[in-house]
C-alpha cells in the first residue's frame, strides 16, 4: 500500500520543508509567548534574532567559500570591523544607525583589500591559516585602539529608531530587520551564483589554470567576490551591534567563528539556503544541549562538531538535496551513451592545397626565447615566426622544449630571455588571461574541463565575454549550439562534462579554446589517445577554424595526424630549433630522422605512424 | 651588548618550543595532508599530565617522557579513528579538529579545573656566563629541544621509517604501490607530531604559568611557524620557529609594548606569505 506522501515528488517535500521553516521564522517566533530563562525575557526571540544575524554572516561567508573553494576565516575579523565601524561612527560622529551602515560596508571593504590581495596568493590550508592570522591581527588591533575602547568593549545604546510604520527600537522590529537583510543576502547569493560572474568563479574553482588560459582574470574575480562578501559580513556586524547593544573584540576571533562554520556545514555548504538554516541550528544547539554544567555543555558542543563532520559531511540540506536528486519520479531521460558505431566516420581528409603564405603577414614573432630551469636549458634561444593563416606543426622528441615553448608564448611561464610580439603587441611578461583576451589561446596536454559544468555551459562561459570583446575574431561562431554542431557534440550539449568519454573531452577542450574567438590557437598534443574517428573530427575542427581566420600552432607526436594538415613544421631538439619547412622535406631531413622520427619512419614514408605520448 | 645577548638567549629558548609545535604540525601535514587544529590542546594536555605526575611525586624527567608519549598515542588514535576519513577536505578537518580541541580542553577543565597552574621546575637557579644569566629552566628547554629536533632530522634522513615517511609525503599512492603501509606510517607520524606538542607542553609548564584555555595561542604560533616555513618542510619550521622566538623577545624589549606580543606571529606569517606565497622553503616532508 502506498501512502499519498510517497506519491509526492521529493522536490515538493523539500520545498515544503523550507517553506515551513520560513513561516515559523516569520510568524511563530515573534509571537511565541515570552518565557523566562534566568533573567532574560523573550528568550526565544533574542536567540532567534541572534540566529538571523549569524545566518547573514554564514550566508556571506559560504558564498565566498562555495564559489571559490577557499576556506576563509578573514570574514570573522571583517565582521568585527563592520560592527566597530558602525559603533565608532555612531559614538564619535553621532550620526545614528542608518548612516553608520555606510561605514559598516565601506570600512570592511577597505580593510579587505590588502587582506584579499595577500591571502589570494595562497590556496588550501595556507589560505585558511593566513586568514586566521589576519583575523587575529584585526582583533588585536581592535583590542588595543583607544577609539574602540580596547578589550573592554564598545557599548552603543542608540537604537535604530523607526522608519515609517516600522519601529526598530523593539526586539521584534529588529528581528524583522535582520530577516529582511537575511533574505536580501540569500537573493543576492542566488543572483551571483546564476550570473556569468558566478559561472566564471566556479570555473576558476574547478580548474584555475584552464580558466586563465580561456581569458578569465582569476585574482580580479576572486577579489571582487571577497569585497562583496566583506560588505555583507560588515553590515551583519552593524546588525550584531544593534542586537547585542555592545561588542568586544574577542567576539570576532577565528575560534569564535566556529559556530558560524558549524552552521554552514550543518546546513550544507553546497545549498544556497543551507548556511542560513544551519546558523539557526547552531544557535539553538547549546540551548537544546542545556546541561547544568557549562563546561559539559561546551564539551558536548565540541562533540557535535566532530559528529557533524563524520556523520553529515554534506549538511542537512545538502543530504536532503541529494536525496531529492535521486528521486526516480524526477529523473529525466538519461543522456544517450556515446554510440561511436552509429556515427558516420568523417570522410578522409582531401588532398588540400597548401595555404599560399607568400604574401601573408607575420602574426606571431618570437625571437631568441630562452627558458632555463636551473641548469636545464629547456629553451636555449628559439625563434618562431608564424604567418597569418598557416597551420604550423611543432614536433620533437620528449623534453625537446615544445610544451615549454607553448607555456612561454601563452604567458604561463616567464621567459629567461627573449621577446614575443603578436599583431604588433609585446606580449612577453603579460598574464595568460590577458594574452588569451587579445586572441592568443592555448590548450593543455591533459584533457582539462570545468568539472561542475555541462558541455553547453562550458562553451557559453567562454563565448559570452568573447561575443562583445572588441578585437575578437568575429568570423568564428559565437553561439554554443553552432560550435557544438561544428564538432558533432550537439547530442551531448546538456551532458555533464564528467560524463563525456575521453575523446569528446579532448574535443571540448579545443572547442572551448575556439569559443574565445582567437586569432591564434596553440594546441598541445590535441590528438593524444584519440580514436581515428575522434582524430578525424579534431582535424576537421582545426581546418574549419583555419578557414575562419585562425592561425594554428599544433604540437603532436602522431605524424599521420599532423603532417597532412600542416603548412610548415618546426622541429625542436634539446631546446633548439633543428629544422623548419615543408612537412615532406622536414620528414626526409636526415638530422630530423636521426633525432626524432627514426629510420623506419623515413622508410615507410610520411603516411605511416610514428610517435607516442609525451609524458 | 650583554642585554642583547641575554634577549637572544631568552628568544632562542622560547623559540625552540615554537619549533616543537610547528615541526609537529608541519610533519603531520606533510605526510597526511591533515592540519591538526587541536595541537594547542594537545600541548596543554601534555602540560597537565606532566603537572599531575609531578604533583603526585613522580620525578620531572619521568613526566617529560610519559606525558608526550601519552599525547602521542591520543594523536595516533584520533588519526586512525577519525581524521583519515575526512583527509583532503580542509574545512571539514578544521571543524573536526577544533571540535576535538574543545572536547580535550573541557575534559582538562573537568579534571583539573580552570585555575592557573605551574609545574614545579626541577631547576630554579641560573648560571652566569660572561655577564649573562642563563636561567636553568631555559637551559633545560634548549637541552631537550636541540636533541629532540636533531633526532627527528636523523630519523627522517637516515632511517627506514624516515624514508617511508618522506615517500608517503611525496606521493601516497605510489608509496603504497611500493609496499609502504601508508596508514601505519601516517599514524606513526601522528604519534611523533602529537608527542612533540606534549614535549612543548611540559617544557612550557616549567617556564610559565598556564590554564586549560592557553592552547589556542600556541596553536596559532605553531600554524604561523609551519606555514611560513613552507608547509611540510621541517627545516623551514625550525628556522621560522627560532625567528619568531627572537622577534617576540626583541620586540617586547626594544620596540612596542607587550600587549602586541601575540601579534608578531601574525605579522611574520603575513609578511612571509606576501613575499613567498608557499613559505620560505619548499614543501612536502623535506629536511
Amino acid at each position: 500500500m502506498r501512502s499519498r506522501l510517497e506519491e509526492l515528488p521529493r522536490r515538493r517535500l523539500y520545498e515544503g520543508l523550507l517553506a515551513i521553516f520560513v513561516l515559523i521564522a516569520l510568524f511563530v517566533v515573534p509571537t511565541w509567548p515570552p518565557h523566562t530563562i534566568g533573567d532574560a525575557n523573550n528568550h526565544l526571540l533574542s536567540l532567534a534574532s541572534l540566529a538571523a544575524v549569524w545566518a547573514i554572516v554564514a550566508v556571506g561567508t559560504a558564498m565566498f567559500v562555495q564559489l571559490t573553494g577557499l576556506p576563509t576565516l578573514a570574514h570573522a575579523g571583517l565582521w568585527g570591523v563592520g560592527a566597530y565601524a558602525s559603533g565608532v561612527t555612531i559614538t564619535e560622529l553621532d550620526i545614528g544607525f542608518w548612516p553608520s551602515l555606510l561605514f559598516a560596508a565601506l570600512v570592511p571593504a577597505l580593510v579587505a583589500l590588502p587582506v584579499a590581495l595577500i591571502s589570494l596568493r595562497t590556496t588550501g590550508v595556507a589560505f585558511l591559516v593566513v586568514t586566521i592570522a589576519f583575523t587575529e591581527f584585526i582583533v588585536l588591533v581592535l583590542g588595543n585602539m583607544e577609539i574602540t575602547q580596547g578589550t573592554a568593549g564598545l557599548p552603543v545604546s542608540e537604537p535604530p529608531g523607526s522608519i515609517g510604520p516600522f519601529n526598530f527600537d523593539e526586539l521584534s522590529g529588529q528581528y524583522y530587520l535582520f530577516l529582511a537583510f537575511l533574505f536580501a543576502t540569500l537573493a543576492l547569493y542566488r543572483v551571483v551564483t546564476n550570473s556569468a560572474f558566478g559561472a566564471r568563479l566556479r570555473a576558476i574553482r574547478d580548474d584555475e589554470r584552464l580558466a586563465r588560459s580561456l581569458g578569465i582574470n582569476v585574482v580580479l574575480h576572486q577579489l571582487l567576490l571577497f569585497e562583496l562578501t566583506a560588505v555583507i559580513v560588515g553590515l551583519a556586524g552593524a546588525l550584531l551591534l544593534v542586537q547585542q547593544g555592545a561588542v568586544t573584540p574577542d567576539l570576532f576571533t577565528a575560534f569564535q567563528f566556529i559556530p558560524i562554520y558549524l552552521g554552514i556545514m550543518l546546513g550544507g555548504l553546497t545549498v544556497i539556503a543551507g548556511p542560513a538554516v544551519g546558523a539557526w541550528i547552531a544557535q539553538f544547539l547549546p540551548v537544546w544541549i542545556g546541561s547544568e554544567n557549562p563546561n559539559i555543555s561546551l564539551m558536548i558542543y565540541g562533540l557535535v562538531l566532530v559528529a557533524a563532520m563524520l556523520v553529515l559531511p554534506k549538511g542537512v540540506l545538502g543530504t536532503i538535496k541529494e536525496w531529492v536528486a535521486r528521486d526516480p519520479k524526477q529523473a529525466g531521460p538519461q543522456p544517450a551513451a556515446a554510440d561511436l558505431a552509429s556515427r558516420e566516420l568523417a570522410p578522409p581528409a582531401p588532398d588540400r592545397p597548401k595555404t599560399d603564405l607568400s604574401n601573408a603577414d607575420v602574426l606571431l614573432d618570437a625571437s631568441g626565447l630562452k627558458r632555463f630551469f636551473g641548469a636545464n636549458r629547456a629553451l636555449a634561444g628559439v625563434d618562431l615566426t608564424v604567418q597569418e593563416g598557416e597551420i604550423r606543426g611543432l614536433i620533437g622528441p620528449n623534453g625537446s622544449g615544445k610544451t615549454t615553448l607553448l607555456n612561454c608564448i601563452s604567458g604561463f611561464l616567464p621567459l629567461t630571455d627573449g621577446a614575443i610580439s603578436y599583431r604588433g603587441l609585446e606580449i612577453d611578461g603579460r598574464r595568460p588571461d590577458w594574452i588569451a583576451r587579445v586572441g592568443l589561446v592555448r590548450t593543455f596536454q591533459e584533457p582539462e574541463v570545468f568539472a561542475s559544468f555541462t558541455v553547453r555551459e562550458t562553451c557559453e562561459l567562454v563565448a559570452r565575454p568573447a561575443r562583445s570583446r572588441p578585437g575578437a575574431n568575429d568570423r568564428l561562431p559565437d553561439r554554443p549550439d553552432e560550435m557544438l554542431a561544428a564538432c558533432g557534440l550537439s547530442e551531448e550539449a546538456d551532458a555533464h562534462v564528467t560524463e563525456l568519454p575521453y575523446g569528446q573531452l579532448r574535443l571540448l577542450g579545443v572547442l572551448a579554446a575556439i569559443a574565445c574567438r582567437p586569432f591564434v590557437l596553440l594546441l598541445d598534443e590535441p590528438a593524444a589517445g584519440l580514436t581515428s574517428v575522434d582524430a578525424a573530427r579534431l582535424r576537421d575542427l582545426i581546418l574549419a577554424a583555419r578557414d575562419r581566420g585562425v592561425t594554428v600552432v599544433v604540437v603532436d607526436h602522431d605524424m599521420s595526424f599532423l603532417l597532412p594538415i600542416c603548412d610548415r613544421v618546426t622541429v625542436l631538439d634539446g631546446g633548439e630549433k633543428l629544422a623548419e619547412g615543408d612537412p615532406g622535406e622536414v620528414a626526409r631531413d636526415p638530422a630530423v630522422v636521426a633525432a626524432y622520427l627514426g629510420e623506419s619512419f623515413a622508410e615507410r614514408t610520411a603516411e605511416k605512424v610514428a610517435g607516442g605520448v609525451e609524458d | 651588548m650583554t642585554e642583547f645577548l641575554q634577549q637572544t638567549f631568552n628568544g632562542l629558548s622560547i623559540g625552540s618550543v615554537y619549533v616543537l609545535v610547528g615541526v609537529g604540525l608541519t610533519l603531520v601535514f606533510g605526510i597526511s595532508k591533515i592540519m591538526n587544529y587541536a595541537q594547542g590542546q594537545f600541548l596543554i594536555l601534555g602540560t597537565f599530565v606532566g603537572y599531575a605526575m609531578v604533583q603526585a611525586g613522580a620525578p620531572w624527567w619521568l613526566a617529560l617522557v610519559v606525558a608526550p608519549a601519552a599525547v602521542g598515542v591520543l594523536g595516533a588514535a584520533f588519526y586512525l579513528s577519525m581524521f583519515r576519513r575526512i583527509a583532503s577536505d580542509y574545512l571539514a578537518t578544521f571543524i573536526l579538529t577544533v571540535g576535538l580541541g574543545i572536547v580535550i580542553q573541557q575534559a582538562v577543565v573537568e579534571i583539573w579545573g580552570p585555575e592557573q597552574r605551574q609545574i614545579d621546575s626541577p631547576l630554579t637557579g641560573s648560571i652566569e656566563v660572561g655577564g649573562l644569566f642563563l636561567a636553568d629552566a631555559r637551559l633545560l628547554i634548549l637541552g631537550v629541544c636541540v636533541p629532540l629536533v636533531t633526532g627527528l632530522f636523523l630519523l627522517l634522513a637516515r632511517t627506514d621509517l624516515g624514508r617511508r615517511m618522506r615517500a608517503t609525503a611525496e606521493n601516497r599512492e605510489v608509496a603504497s604501490l611500493m609496499g609502504i603501509d601508508a596508514s601505519r606510517t601516517t599514524s606513526i607520524a601522528f604519534w611523533i607530531g602529537s608527542a612533540l606538542a606534549g614535549f612543548a607542553g611540559v617544557l612550557l609548564g616549567i617556564l610559565f604559568p598556564f590554564t586549560a584555555y592557553s592552547g589556542n595561542a600556541f596553536l596559532i604560533k605553531g600554524l604561523a611557524v609551519a606555514l611560513a616555513g613552507g608547509i611540510g618542510n621541517v627545516t623551514g619550521a625550525v628556522v621560522v620557529g627560532l625567528t619568531l622566538g627572537l622577534v617576540e623577545t626583541y620586540g617586547s624589549a626594544y620596540a612596542i609594548g607587550p600587549e602586541w606580543q601575540d601579534g608578531y606571529a601574525f605579522v611574520l606569517l603575513i609578511a612571509i606569505l606576501a613575499w613567498r606565497p608557499t613559505g620560505l622553503f619548499r614543501g612536502t616532508v623535506e629536511i
